[in-house]
């Protein structure tokens, strides 16, 4: 009987799965062996593989996947690094911690539009709080938005203020596993706190940290909108990050077939990150 | 590290701090709260007032700038319904993978986890072409088909998850008391899945509440959502329309704020879905 | 080298639960003590206070004349083993028992024959290249112990360490604790809620109740003469038996224990020696199974009549239950005397060996 339910119940969602995932993934793999715009439609012209080799044969693409892999590379690098010391800190004892881990997991949530939009206010060069302050203490104003060498890390720490808390989440996690009593035996061991550090605690919480640090990886890989809202890729082309270069070339220069091919190089490079990811996760007992 | 109680009577120097980084944290907010109460003058004031007389006209002008409502609407109907579709699918779906021998469910698994980490772009050229071909641009149905789609992998594997923790013989009792397998879903698992399932619609209406690409590409000034809105109200013809940002913004993000402490509980859970393994 | 002296020790958690409530001991230097009670008495929350792992509500704890109530536990120098073997996962077991040595960055040579000499004591020479995952219980809790006694502290704490260990292996345990207690030469401190362990490891026995200490003394004192009829009844297998009687003079130097089916006239030096105006009083009598003699035929004199209850073998003795005038009592003997359910029987209670304790407060009184 039960046999008999298996497919009403999972069909449907697997047809959905199918028409709005496994479709569109397929058509932009074809996609990208065609000659193709949406502005002037048409019938589309084959390439082969033309797309691929015009994109890695242009250094623009190449200028790309350097923008992406250094924002990818600092946010989650700093991410780390915070989110690990906030963790460290709510791992502590005191009191208000009920009142105080919400508030700093709500950028989290916040959407990223409104995060960049609101970034750029503070951000602004004439009335921004940030700059303000400069000003008043370094007698200096910095330009963050309108500078290519600035906006990418300014861009970069609109991510870093949203998804710190998240390895602080993780790391929370983590730290929560180590037995306390084997830091109580530590500390009766008279072991320095360096060594308890990396003999106790590292070792206990660096499944979850790998972890987290791929899943930000992935995630930041993905960065659209705080870029779209803040800068739009620029100033030139500073903070066109592969997301937004898709974007770029699909909506704006209406190079859709172009645009595909580089959507299935950029789905590959997601694709090998999930592997690994999903190699490294726990398997189902 | 392990030092317990130890600090009685002195001023506990770990709260102090953190209490200070949670206020440094939450600036970037409490500046957009601030800011959408302050009048236009004190909006451009050199220097940032940090004390002003708090004043609504942000908001009376928000709302009477033409595109407020629509929006609103357009974001708390497309959130709702989407998602309430994407869990009625996948509790079917996650109680046959679930309780069922179902061939191949770890390939179900790993490839809705694999649709989580799927950049938005690569899919937003076919979705476009999808739906431009079969008239759904500028469409609720096509939206909220697509929220829907959105938030089947976040539902899928925390619902499994949590039927997973509901012990089968409750199921069995049921079944060898005649129960139906839908009788059993109904009246067996769904009562005690009743936070979970609130935990997994939060979640998700969230995700689709945020969501801004596919809203962007898709819509029109029909369908419209907020987060558009925001991106594309923000410039008007005398330049980037703070007050209105600002005031819009605040609105957007009560709801998240408000829904930030109601998951206090489960955020952990929902955060690191498919990492920790509970 | 040292001696630990608790002064009016306090522990209240949470603001409610009085876990410990004014122990007030001296440990004296480089002897053995146990700590022994029931489950959830307080023993460890005493342990960890000396540790330094928790901080007294109340009180102070000395090591020697040095007050170290608010020094850390890395401070006091002690080392403890605890009821769940408390071994570093991502160690093998000779990282495990090396690391406390290293840390305090002894030379190379002088770690490799501290361990050598620890593991072999321990019988841990042929794994210490193992991870603790590959050991059993017991053999995770020789790990710990050799961290703990590889350097060479001044208080060592020990507590519970067998309780979750393999029954069949304890035996083995015990004997290496024993000896160790003894080579070590330092302040050891056992705790236990198996007052055999105590009896069989300790110089002195300390014994708590609901977070208070009831007695502390030699373990012969605190099995002949125990503080209260709870320490009797804890100690011995099985414990003490009481008996309730009121006293009155038995006139030439005797008082006279009695209730409604029994009257014991017993020499009033021996019982209750230093003890005055004893008449009138409501006492229960105390003493040990071991002590009372039997029989099936009817005695005179200070024998008592009584029902047996029940009889069960243990070990080598048997173990007769005697009901006397609504109290019951056990009888360790030797099973060849006959008894069966139900029989009448007469028992006697030498005069050395009995103990009076107040009916009421459960205090002894008296010798
Ligand atoms: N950290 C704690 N918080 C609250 N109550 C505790 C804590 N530790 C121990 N207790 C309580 O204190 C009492 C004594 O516990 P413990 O010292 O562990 O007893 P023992 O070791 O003799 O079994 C128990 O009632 C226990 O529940
Ligand atoms: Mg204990």
């Amino acid at each position: 009987m039960q046999e008999r339910m298996k497919l009403p119940f999972l069909m449907p969602m697997l047809i959905f799965l199918f028409v709005w995932n496994i479709l569109p993934l397929l058509w932009v793999v074809g996609l990208s062996f065609y000659q193709f715009s949406v502005l002037q439609g048409g019938i589309p012209r084959f390439l082969g593989l033309w797309n691929y080799i015009s994109i890695l044969e242009d250094p623009y693409f190449w200028e790309r996947f350097r923008t992406t892999f250094s924002f990818v590379a600092l946010a989650v690098s700093l991410e780390l690094v915070i989110g690990f010391a906030l963790g460290f800190l709510f791992n502590q004892k005191f009191p208000g911690k009920r009142i105080m881990l919400p508030i700093i997991f709500a950028p989290m949530i916040i959407a990223p539009v409104a995060a960049g939009v609101f970034f750029r206010f503070i951000y602004d060069p004439h009335w921004g709080v940030i700059n303000y302050f400069l000003t008043k203490f370094f007698n200096i104003r910095l330009e963050f938005l309108e500078k290519a060498d600035l906006a990418l890390p300014a861009v970069a720490a609109v991510d870093i203020w949203m998804w710190s808390p998240f390895m602080m989440l993780m790391c929370l996690a983590g730290l929560q596993a180590v037995p306390q009593h084997l830091l109580e035996a530590a500390e009766i061991d008279r072991i320095p706190w360096f060594m308890r550090f990396r003999n106790i605690v590292l070792p206990h919480i660096r499944p979850v940290l790998v972890l987290a640090v791929l899943l930000r990886t992935i995630d930041a890989f993905k960065t659209f909108d705080i870029v779209f809202v803040m800068t739009g890729g620029g100033p030139g082309a500073a903070t066109e990050v592969l997301p937004m270069s898709i974007y770029r070339q699909a909506f704006l220069f209406f190079r859709t077939g172009q645009a595909s091919s580089l959507a299935v190089i950029v789905l590959f490079i997601a694709v090998a990150f999930t592997s690994i990811y999903l190699m490294m996760i726990p398997k189902e007992a | 590290m392990a030092d317990t109680t130890r600090e009685r009577g002195k001023v506990n120097v770990w709260g102090v701090l953190a209490a200070i980084i949670t206020i440094a944290y939450s600036l970037p907010i409490l500046w957009l709260v601030m800011t959408s109460f302050k009048s236009r003058i004190d909006i451009f004031a050199v220097p940032p007032k940090f004390i002003f007389r708090p004043t609504l006209t942000n908001y009376i002008y928000t709302i009477n700038r033409g595109l407020f409502w629509g929006p609103l609407l357009n974001s708390v109907i497309m959130s709702v319904v989407s998602v309430l579709l994407a869990v009625a699918l996948t509790i079917f779906a996650a109680y046959a993978i679930s309780r069922f021998n179902v061939k191949g469910s770890q390939l179900i698994m790993f490839m809705v986890l694999s649709l989580r980490m799927m950049p938005a772009a690569v899919v937003v050229i076919p979705m476009f072409l999808l739906y431009r071909l079969l008239g759904l641009v500028n469409n609720y149905i096509g939206m909220i088909l697509l929220y829907a789609m959105f938030s089947i992998p976040f539902s899928l594997w925390m619902l499994k998850g949590f039927i997973d923790e509901v012990p089968r013989q409750f199921d069995d009792a049921a079944l060898a008391d005649g129960a139906s397998v839908l009788q059993v879903l109904r009246d067996v698992i769904l009562p005690q899945l009743g936070p979970a399932i609130a935990t997994v619609i939060i979640f998700n209406m969230i995700f689709v509440w945020n969501e801004f690409l596919f809203s962007y590409i898709l819509t029109g000034v029909e369908t419209r959502t907020i987060p558009v809105q925001i991106a594309l109200g923000i410039y008007t013809d005398k330049g980037v329309d703070w007050e209105y940002v600002s005031a819009l913004s605040t609105i957007y993000i009560v709801p998240i704020v408000i829904a930030v402490f109601a998951l206090q509980k489960s955020l952990l859970r929902g955060m690191t879905f498919g990492t920790i393994r509970r | 080298m040292a001696q630990v002296r608790l002064e009016n020790l306090w522990k209240v958690f949470n603001g409610k639960v009085e876990a410990v409530k004014g122990v007030t001991m001296t440990i004296p230097d480089k002897t053995v003590v146990c700590l022994l009670g029931p489950s959830g008495c307080g023993k460890t929350t005493v342990m960890r206070m000396i540790a330094g792992l928790e901080t007294p509500t109340r009180g102070s704890v000395y090591f020697d004349d040095r007050d170290v109530t608010h020094l850390k536990p890395s401070e006091r120098n002690v080392a403890m083993v605890f009821q769940f073997p408390a071994v570093y996962p991502h160690l093998n077991v000779l990282q495990n028992i090396s690391f406390p040595l290293i840390a305090e960055g002894l030379s190379k040579a002088e770690v490799e024959q501290r361990v050598q000499e620890v593991a072999l004591v321990l019988g841990l020479t042929d794994v210490l290249k193992e991870m603790p995952k590959a050991l059993d219980t017991g053999s995770r809790q020789r790990v710990a112990i050799g961290r703990a006694i590889v350097r060479r502290p001044r208080v060592f704490i020990f507590d519970e360490p067998l309780s979750n260990i393999d029954p069949n292996v304890r035996v083995e345990m015990k004997s290496i604790i024993k000896q160790l207690s003894r080579d070590l030469g330092q302040t050891f401190i056992y705790v236990t809620h198996d007052q055999s362990e105590a009896m069989t490891l300790a110089d002195q026995i300390a014994v708590m109740k609901d977070g208070e200490l009831l007695q502390f003394d030699s373990p012969e004192e605190v099995y002949e003469r125990p503080a209260n009829t709870f320490v009797g009844w804890f100690l011995g297998n099985p414990g003490m038996n009481y008996v309730g009687a009121q006293v009155r003079d038995g006139g030439a130097g005797k008082i006279e224990l009695f209730s409604d089916t029994f009257s014991l006239k017993v020499d009033a030096g021996k019982v209750a020696a230093g003890t005055a105006a004893l008449s009138g009083r409501k006492v229960r009598i105390g003493i040990r199974p071991e002590h009372i003699r039997i029989s099936r035929e009817e005695q005179g004199g200070n024998w008592i009549k009584g029902q047996c209850a029940l009889t069960e073998p243990m070990g080598a003795r048997e173990i007769v239950h005697v009901r006397i005038n609504g109290d019951q009592i056990r009888i360790k003997t030797l099973p060849t005397d006959v008894i069966r359910e139900g029989d009448e029987v007469w028992v006697y209670f030498p005069e050395d060996h009995i103990r009076l304790f107040d009916a009421d407060t459960g205090v002894r009184i008296g010798n």
